[in-house]
């Protein structure tokens, strides 16, 4: 009936360990915020000079470019034939909030001086332009025109020039 | 308690008993050695095994891990619904002159079902495993 | 006869289960920024888990258990419980992955949004683990993975400069437009990707689950030494489309929906067709490793009972974490966060607690009392896993850094 008491004076076991791991664990949850503080990426953050701006269009006109030259290809496959219309509305949905995205952050940050303002009208044009004829592009796929998506798609061509041109009158 | 005689096997704590498998005496894995205790014989002053330490709490004890540890026994405490006729702190320790085979594994001559460390086996089989439909047969072609 | 086709089976399975959603997103990305110039590290990765899976499965095969079931034991607690905690969290991140890109690829099928498919993906994921005998399961994804193959016939039909392709990755160089940062970082991400922890946790525990001994032992080296290498050609025909096709156009991949599009270019709806199958039967199989290896870690460093051999009965906890791991991962993927990125993040992080996992399969596989005196590693073969490790521990020790550096590969 008498229940057996844990033998604690007898038992051994090390006390010392304690201290180096509190700060051990410590040091791991300051890791992952400051992990996760610098892994949230490029574009919202606020740009002081016209570097950084000018880093932070290049960024948004890439993305923009990538996005384009997708659609382009999307569109010259599903009009092979090449590809159905799941997959091709689905990827085409993809790249148009790709864009999307990209336009509206770039749109959010603001810009240090003058100079970033020019470059400001510029590339919103530009990523408007591009985000209007994805759209285009889009409707057509959604609507089952898949035939027909290469010739909607060719005001692209003269979008991935002029982002081209872009990129490459920021160049470092 | 019987004087601890001098014979018996002189093992390496940490290397040969510390963490090792356990298994029931119907080869069923029943949890790892998360703790030894250590005896003092009074008047030689040598030290004896003279238990396993398996359940809940018991390593986070080792580890240093005090609060934790109490935790887990008490939340173990709620789980525990099938009344033996062994104390809490039994069912954590386990005799050494229960242990038989000492190698990759160490063999202990008790059910499983008496050991702390099923409990929580126990209230997960009935509580949830057992009312998924297909728990009882091996899995089919 | 018999003996020739379980081989036979047995390799087909390895290339066919090699790729999951981390290699198809890392070997696409790297092609369209990078050109071929990180194939080498592909190489590097292959031969790096080939040394240390034929280990695993040696050490399986020869006492019964699988490698984290002996951490504890050999290494202590401590290092258990990090290594654990550190595989546990990868695990997760990889499972949210591996679930997302099934519901990918079927919505590319459907058009139905991929988050609605993602609760139905689960429970697919979360039956089979449930239900479907092991071999089996393992025979099917394995095998279905091998559409995936479609990838070497695209870059044939493309016709490259052969010349041009080999000498990119014998020569490899930072293109102009990166840095040596990101090229470290994809590097780094790359090299997890072919080394992912889970993987061998799951051969390990799959291996005493088939029940391997001894006489195992040779087919395990075939599968390894024949499976795993074409498995890596196989990424690196990824890596090759999208080089050869999206690169040129300026085609930075950040979709899933991206890596099939070479295929489709080139090879026509059937190959779209192939791909996608392909992509589900390996982001699928991944799925399912992924979900199983939360249990075997968990349950083996508590000594839990564990296994699917079984009756689910017989081991009603290691389901159960099971069945919240898929929870858990569904619930994640659910708050609509880019799979794409939890992808990198996950090879990103897998890169950087390599040494973890690595570091004690070579100390059991050299240990006699767990292989027996005859089997434990010779000397060619320490050293190379030794070097490895090195390997391992520069490549964790510059992963957060570069993180930070490059803010996550941007």
């Amino acid at each position: 009936m008498t229940s057996t008491p844990r033998p604690r004076s007898t038992r051994i076991r090390p006390v010392e360990q304690r201290r180096p791991r509190r700060t051990a664990g410590r040091a791991a949850l300051a890791l992952v915020a400051v992990l996760a503080a610098s892994c949230s990426e490029h574009s919202v953050g606020p740009a002081r000079t016209y570097d950084d701006y000018e880093r932070k269009s290049r960024t948004s006109a890439e993305v923009a470019l990538s996005a384009v030259e997708t659609v382009r290809l999307l569109a010259e496959t599903s009009s092979d034939g090449n590809a159905w219309g799941a997959y091709t509305s689905v990827s085409l949905s993809e790249q148009e909030d790709t864009l999307a995205e990209a336009e509206g952050d770039y749109a959010s940050i603001q810009p240090p001086d003058h100079r970033s303002d020019d470059l400001r009208v510029k590339l919103l044009d530009l990523l408007g332009t591009a985000a209007d004829h994805i759209a285009a592009v889009r409707i057509e796929a959604r609507r089952g025109n898949l035939d027909s998506l290469e010739q909607v798609a060719r005001p692209l061509a003269d979008d991935s020039a002029a982002l081209q041109q872009f990129l490459d009158s920021i160049k470092r | 308690m019987s004087n601890p005689t001098a014979t018996g096997r002189v093992l390496h704590a940490t290397l040969d008993l510390l963490d090792r498998q356990l298994r029931d005496r119907n080869g069923k894995l029943c949890g790892n050695v998360d703790d030894l205790e250590i005896t003092r014989d009074e008047e030689t002053g040598q030290m004896f095994i003279t238990a396993i330490l398996c359940g809940p709490g018991v390593l986070a004890y080792r580890m240093g891990r005090r609060r934790l540890g109490r935790w887990l026994e008490e939340a173990n405490r709620r789980v525990h619904d099938t009344p033996t006729h062994h104390e809490p702190f039994e069912r954590t320790r386990i005799p050494i002159e229960l242990a038989g085979q000492i190698g990759p594994t160490i063999e202990l001559a008790v059910d499983v079902d008496d050991m702390a460390t099923h409990d929580t086996e126990r209230w997960t089989l009935t509580h949830i495993i057992s009312h998924i439909p297909g728990n009882a047969s091996r899995a089919h072609q | 006869m018999k003996k020739v086709l379980g081989v036979a089976l047995g390799v087909l399975t390895a290339i066919g289960g090699f790729v999951d959603m981390g290699d198809l997103v890392a070997n696409a990305e790297t092609g369209a920024r990078f050109d071929m110039n990180l194939a080498w590290v592909v190489i590097v990765g292959v031969v790096g888990i080939i040394v240390y899976a034929e280990m695993a499965g040696r050490v399986a095969a020869l006492c019964g258990r699988p490698v984290f079931d002996l951490v504890r034991e050999r290494l202590g607690p401590r290092f258990g419980l990090a290594n654990l905690l550190a595989s546990f969290f990868i695990n997760m991140l990889t499972l949210t992955a591996e679930i997302a890109g099934v519901a990918l690829s079927l919505s590319l099928v459907s058009s139905v949004n991929y988050l609605f498919l993602i609760p139905f993906v689960a429970l697919l994921v979360w039956l089979v683990c449930w239900r479907m005998k092991f071999e089996t399961m393992e025979r099917v994804f394995g095998l279905l993975g091998l559409c995936l193959l479609v990838f070497a016939v695209t870059v044939w039909k493309i016709g490259p400069d052969w010349n041009h392709l080999f000498s990119d990755a014998t020569h490899p160089h930072v293109p102009h437009s990166e840095t040596v940062f990101t090229y470290a970082y994809f590097g780094i991400a790359l090299f997890g990707a072919a080394m992912t922890p889970y993987e061998v946790f799951f051969f390990s525990s799959g291996a005493v689950e088939d029940g391997w001994t001894r006489k195992d032992l040779g087919e395990n080296k075939i599968n390894v030494l024949i499976g795993f290498p074409l498995g890596a050609a196989l990424s690196l025909a990824i890596m090759a489309c999208t080089h050869l096709l999206l690169a040129p156009r300026n085609i930075s991949v950040d979709q899933l929906s991206q890596v099939a599009l070479p295929v489709a270019s080139v090879v026509g709806r059937l190959g779209l067709a192939i791909v996608i199958i392909g992509i589900f039967a390996a982001t699928f199989g991944a799925a399912l490793e992924t979900s199983l290896s939360a249990g075997y870690i968990v349950a083996q460093y508590l000594g839990w009972p564990w296994g699917k051999r079984g009756a689910p009965r017989t081991a009603s906890r290691f389901h159960v974490v099971i069945l919240m791991a898929i929870i858990g991962a569904t619930l994640f993927g659910l708050t609509g966060v880019d799979p794409v990125k939890v992808t990198e993040y996950s090879i990103v992080l897998s890169a950087a607690a390599l040494p973890l996992t690595y570091f004690p399969i070579l100390v059991i596989a050299n240990d006699p009392r767990y292989v027996g005196p005859e089997h434990t590693n010779g000397r060619f073969l320490n050293a190379l896993a030794s070097v490895y490790l090195v390997i391992l521990l520069l490549v964790a020790i510059a992963t957060i850094p570069l993180m930070i550096i490059t803010k996550g590969g941007s």
